[in-house]
């Protein structure tokens, strides 16, 4: 029995890795571009849209490199990290010994990429995280590039100096209690009482959490307590970020306050609901994220992406898309070779241009350049417009 | 803990105590019927919600149309795992380990076809998009549709299947196999087709649940996973054996998580992330202490074994 | 393109063995041999985790003879740095923080273990046992989760390295960390082997079968139960220890559910009762895991619009299945136990079965 399950193991193993071999060419030299994304779990979304930017970036590449009379190819293998850091860790160690990639794009949060960390530093393999902002994971001279995606630090100013503007003298936060959400209320509250703002009420719910009434309930309650002035900053996630709304949408006081939020919050789904986009549209609800304005490639980013998916890139795809064009433009300059893409990585970056932002490193390997849009929701909830932008290395924002 | 937080809270805890009883009363059910804990459930809930958000999608905002395709497609996937998996171990004095390992299992392999479904077909995180409308308002009092949806459907599924329970000779069927299958068996009692109605009417509970679940919330392939503890907690209350513990327990949990949770918030400072920590305690505490539940408490009603 | 470099990935899954192996044996020892079905075995491999996050960031740094930073908050970085400066230069250290916490892990563990045990004989049934364990794993695990101190909440400890990362070599170091994980769990292996053939093992399997027979011989059923927990849970904080450092990370978000149920299944695939059988899921899980994501990678290639990763979870799910209907009592069913006494009979006999579990 054992005998007999191993030997179809076998068979189907080989059978997979000749059929494999088979497809590769001879003349080319195939460079492999790892994948660690979250597929499954709550984030699964993000994972299945990053992996659609990252194929796109590939086939782009692959075709300029046709054209050129190139014989490097690049071919993408994603493997899934199961949302979980020692998932991260098999996923990439996965990667690298069935594919020999030395560059890796991913994982999503940072728990994940702090997971992946061990391996990729021992082994030499470059990590490009596109969306990894917590501080945990800001660390001199490792394996880990978290480009185009800022750090929290710049947005969390943002939204202070609009909650400011727009006068509110007491904000309640809602956020979702994992690194992400625990580190920009943080860095809000921080940057909030330093430029005179008020009283600052936090409440957390748990990730994954869909149900959030006795949470809507208690920011409603903290706001009547908090007076005329007040304004509500919610950092969530989709789904949750619905079912907030779902439940907001009736209760007096959250429909009578201004509200905020964070970039993922700005997905299509939340304006879907003809209620939801009013409430949303009734709160002025704003929130900072990339541009589609600063760039000249955003527009053309969005094009391709539809005219390869037949559908509009979900909410920070293009991050994705970025990173991985900025890991195939480094191994194209340093090779597949893990030591000279780390040293070439941040020469390489600092003089790409994003679909959002220019990349620029710091000395932690962070994206160090942040330029946002200001975006809020148009009045008869039809979509977000932009209104303005914010220069997170001025500090300043202008309104259009 | 101001006043009008304590009748927002109130009603919450009537609302999605109402939903955790429609859920709950389908593990009690497989539980005193089948002798089984059945993790799956969290599925038929996920099975039903998707095909009530199909069927929005389609175009049709019938409430009734969309209970009703999320009853079916419940009762049909609660069905099929029963023919598929449970019924093959029975009979084979399986530990009572394995057929709970069969249940992870099989949820696992439905959670992950309705996420590869939802991948293809794109439907993550969407709402099924009943419009949401203040139907009453008094003071700090207000009730939505939604509420004056869910809480009457709940209650009469609920009378419905008590009814069934205790005056048809279905339920008697049923009650009987709860007691004693063995005995049942010998007296006559179609055993097979007792079992194939009460799994559809559990998949078809889970599954009405799952639909509505689906308007309070956002629907995903998680979504009944996640909520699946809060409804074990509601019917181990219920010592996994009674009806009226089990709603009962349903609006406990849901107090526990909405009022209660926001008394510590308000006069302790507990952070409200601690919140699915709380069915939790409910459960370790009622096994502790108290693992009849509320069966003793409540000697009338719909109890399945008495 | 395919291109399986052999050696490290028969390193990775061997280190895997190693790890799982420790955890199966001691789900194995608790729920095979004693009967207690422990469905929280995630917190006490969380335990041993947790553990190796407290000595690395408090202890290490003594050992080296230097001042402790705190690792959380502000000073993350540096006292990140100051960890793996220690592990890179004072090899010594690293061993013996490591034996330390191999040790405080298994102790601390166990002792959870003793007393949970003592705390559920109050539950009515059995199986209440399982379910107060594994929501205690998780209301542990969400408490953890907030507590910022301990290991400093979301963000977790990064930079619990492998004792031999001081070689500057990857391929050796975890060539040696392996060995150490299935050294470790040949230790184990061992261990149970002889405590499951003595009489203290015959009298706990007596237990599981008819609680009521072996009470009658005057057997102290409670205590048998604690200290096959103490053991038990002990041996899962050690996979839990090995687990961290596998990763180099310790966080809450790894302690889940689903690492309770893969180390059923482990036990379940492999053959309950059986220390061999606890052995064989384990290498069974570490292969078919390794297997399965290498199979969707190499199918994601071929640029199907299905996505493999969610697939290999349906796989993962019907061969379990296929498992629990046509092999219930696993690949490697436990066999009858035997004895001097029952050896003395059978030669007297000759071969012929001397006894049969109901």
């Amino acid at each position: 029995m054992i005998k007999n399950c191993l030997m179809v193991v076998l068979i189907v193993m080989l059978t997979i890795m000749s059929v494999a071999g088979l497809s590769a060419q001879d003349d080319m030299e195939i460079y492999a571009l790892g994948v660690a994304l979250p597929f499954t779990g709550s984030f699964g979304t993000f994972g299945q849209d990053f992996e659609r930017g990252i194929d796109l970036a590939v086939a782009q590449m692959n075709a300029e490199l046709e054209a050129a009379g190139s014989s490097i190819r690049f071919e993408t293998a994603s493997a899934d990290t199961e949302q979980t850091p020692e998932g991260a860790a098999r996923a990439l160690q996965t990667i690298v010994q069935t594919t020999g990639a030395q560059v890796v794009v991913g994982p999503l949060t940072t728990a994940e990429v702090l997971g992946a960390k061990q391996f990729a530093d021992e082994n030499g393999v470059v990590i490009v995280a596109m969306a990894s902002s917590g501080p945990a994971a800001s660390i001199p001279g490792d394996n880990i590039f978290r480009v185009i995606y800022p750090p929290d630090t710049f947005s969390s100013k943002a939204f202070a100096t609009i909650a400011l503007e727009r006068g509110h003298e007491n904000i309640v936060v809602l956020h979702v209690d994992d690194a992400f959400g625990n580190g920009m209320n943080e860095q809000f509250i921080a940057n909030y009482q330093a430029r005179g703002g008020g009283e600052v009420a936090s409440f957390a719910y748990a990730p994954q959490s869909m149900e959030l009434s006795a949470e809507a309930a208690a920011v409603s309650a903290t706001l009547a307590g908090f007076g005329d002035n007040a304004g509500f900053f919610c950092v969530c996630f989709p789904g949750a970020a619905e079912a907030f709304v779902q439940v907001a949408q009736i209760d007096p006081i959250l429909t009578s306050v201004q509200w905020m939020g964070n970039e993922a919050m700005t997905t299509d789904e939340m304006l879907e609901d003809p209620g939801h986009a009013q409430t949303l549209a009734n709160a002025s609800f704003v929130t900072v994220g990339q541009s589609a304005e600063s760039t000249p490639l955003t527009p053309i980013f969005i094009n391709d992406f539809v005219a390869m998916f037949d559908k509009e890139p979900g909410i920070f795809t293009n991050y994705a898309f970025d990173a991985a064009n900025i890991a195939m433009l480094t191994m194209l300059a340093a090779g597949n070779d893990g030591a000279a893409v780390k040293s070439m990585l941040p020469f390489i970056s600092n003089h790409y241009i994003g679909t959002a932002v220019q990349a620029f490193l710091d000395e932690n390997g962070d994206q160090a350049i942040a330029s946002y849009g200001i975006y809020q929701v148009r009045e008869d909830g039809s979509g977000f417009e932009e209104i303005g932008a914010y220069d997170g290395n001025t500090d300043t924002i202008t309104y259009k | 803990m101001p006043p009008a937080l304590l009748t927002t809270s109130l009603v919450n805890t009537i609302q999605i105590g109402s939903l955790y009883a429609l859920m709950a009363l389908g593990i009690t059910l497989t539980f005193s019927v089948m002798k089984l804990p059945n993790f799956a459930h969290a599925e038929y809930v996920t099975a039903g919600a998707y095909a009530a958000l199909i069927v929005s999608l389609s175009g049709s905002l019938n409430p009734i149309v969309i209970l009703a395709a999320a009853f079916i497609v419940g009762a049909l996937t609660a069905l099929v795992s029963q023919l598929a998996v449970f019924k093959p171990l029975e009979g084979r004095q399986v530990s009572f380990y394995t057929l709970i390992l069969s249940s992870f299992a099989i949820g696992l392999i439905i959670r992950y076809i309705l996420f590869t479904m939802a991948d293809y077909f794109n439907l993550f995180d969407l709402r099924i998009q009943i419009p949401l409308q203040i139907v009453y308002r008094q003071g700090s009092l207000i009730l939505s549709n939604l509420f004056a949806l869910v809480v009457p459907t709940s209650i009469l599924l609920v009378i419905a299947l008590t009814l069934l329970l205790n005056r048809t000779a279905l339920g008697r069927e049923m009650r009987a196999l709860a007691n004693n299958a063995n005995l049942a068996r010998v007296i006559g009692i179609p055993v097979e087709r007792v079992k194939n109605v009460t799994w559809l009417l559990v998949g078809g509970l889970a599954g009405v649940a799952g639909a509505l679940w689906g308007m309070q919330t956002a629907v995903n392939p998680l979504m009944g996973w996640v909520a699946i503890i809060s409804v074990f907690a509601a019917a181990i209350l219920g010592g996994l054996s009674s009806f009226s513990g089990t709603i009962l327990g349903a609006y406990v949990v849901a107090f526990s998580e909405n009022t209660i949770m926001l008394f510590l918030n308000f006069n302790f400072g507990v952070d409200l992330a601690y919140k699915p920590a709380i069915p939790f305690i409910i459960i370790i505490a009622v096994l502790l202490i108290r693992p009849q539940g509320f069966t003793q408490l409540i000697k009338r009603g719909g109890d399945l074994q008495r | 393109m395919i291109n399986i470099d052999i050696g490290a990935t028969a390193i990775a899954i061997l280190t895997l063995f190693g790890i799982y192996s420790l955890m199966a044996i001691s789900l194995n020892l608790e729920y095979g041999v004693a009967g207690v079905p422990n469905f929280g075995q995630a917190l006490f491999v969380s335990i041993g985790a947790y553990v190796a996050g407290l000595t690395y960031t408090r202890v290490l740094p003594l050992l080296a003879g230097l001042e402790s930073i705190h690792p959380c908050g502000p000073t993350m970085g540096q006292a990140l740095q100051l960890r793996s400066e220690i592990m890179a230069t004072q090899p010594l250290a690293g061993f013996i923080n490591l034996a330390l916490t191999l040790l405080i892990a298994a102790l601390l563990s166990g002792a959870v273990g003793f007393a949970v045990s003592y705390v559920t004989l109050r539950l009515k049934e059995e199986w209440f046992l399982a379910l107060v364990l594994l929501v205690g794993g998780e209301t542990v695990r969400i408490v953890v989760r907030g507590a910022d101190d301990l290991i400093c909440s979301h963000n977790g400890i990064s930079g619990v390295a492998q004792p031999f990362y001081f070689l500057g070599d990857a391929r050796s170091g975890s060539l040696l960390f392996m060995l150490l994980c299935v050294a470790l769990a040949l230790i184990a292996y061992v261990y149970s082997q002889r405590l499951v053939r003595s009489p203290f093992g015959r009298m706990l399997k007596g237990l599981r079968e008819n609680e009521a027979v072996t009470r009658g011989l005057g057997k102290g059923i409670s205590l048998a139960r604690a200290q096959i927990m103490l053991i038990g849970s002990g041996i899962a904080a050690l996979g839990g220890v090995l687990f961290a450092l596998n990763t180099g990370f310790v966080n809450t978000n790894d302690y889940v559910v689903t690492l309770t149920l893969d180390i059923w299944v482990m036990v379940v695939l492999g053959g309950i009762g059986n220390n061999r059988g606890a052995l064989l899921g384990a290498a069974l899980i570490a292969i078919l895991d390794r297997f399965t994501q290498v199979a969707a990678i190499t199918l994601n290639m071929s640029g199907s619009e299905i996505e493999f990763n969610y697939v290999r979870f349906i796989a993962f799910g019907l061969i379990l299945l296929l498992m629990l209907r046509y092999r219930p009592a696993g690949l490697l069913p436990e066999s009858p136990l035997t004895t001097n006494a029952h050896e003395v009979i059978r030669r007297a006999r000759g071969p012929q079965p001397v006894s049969k579990r109901a």
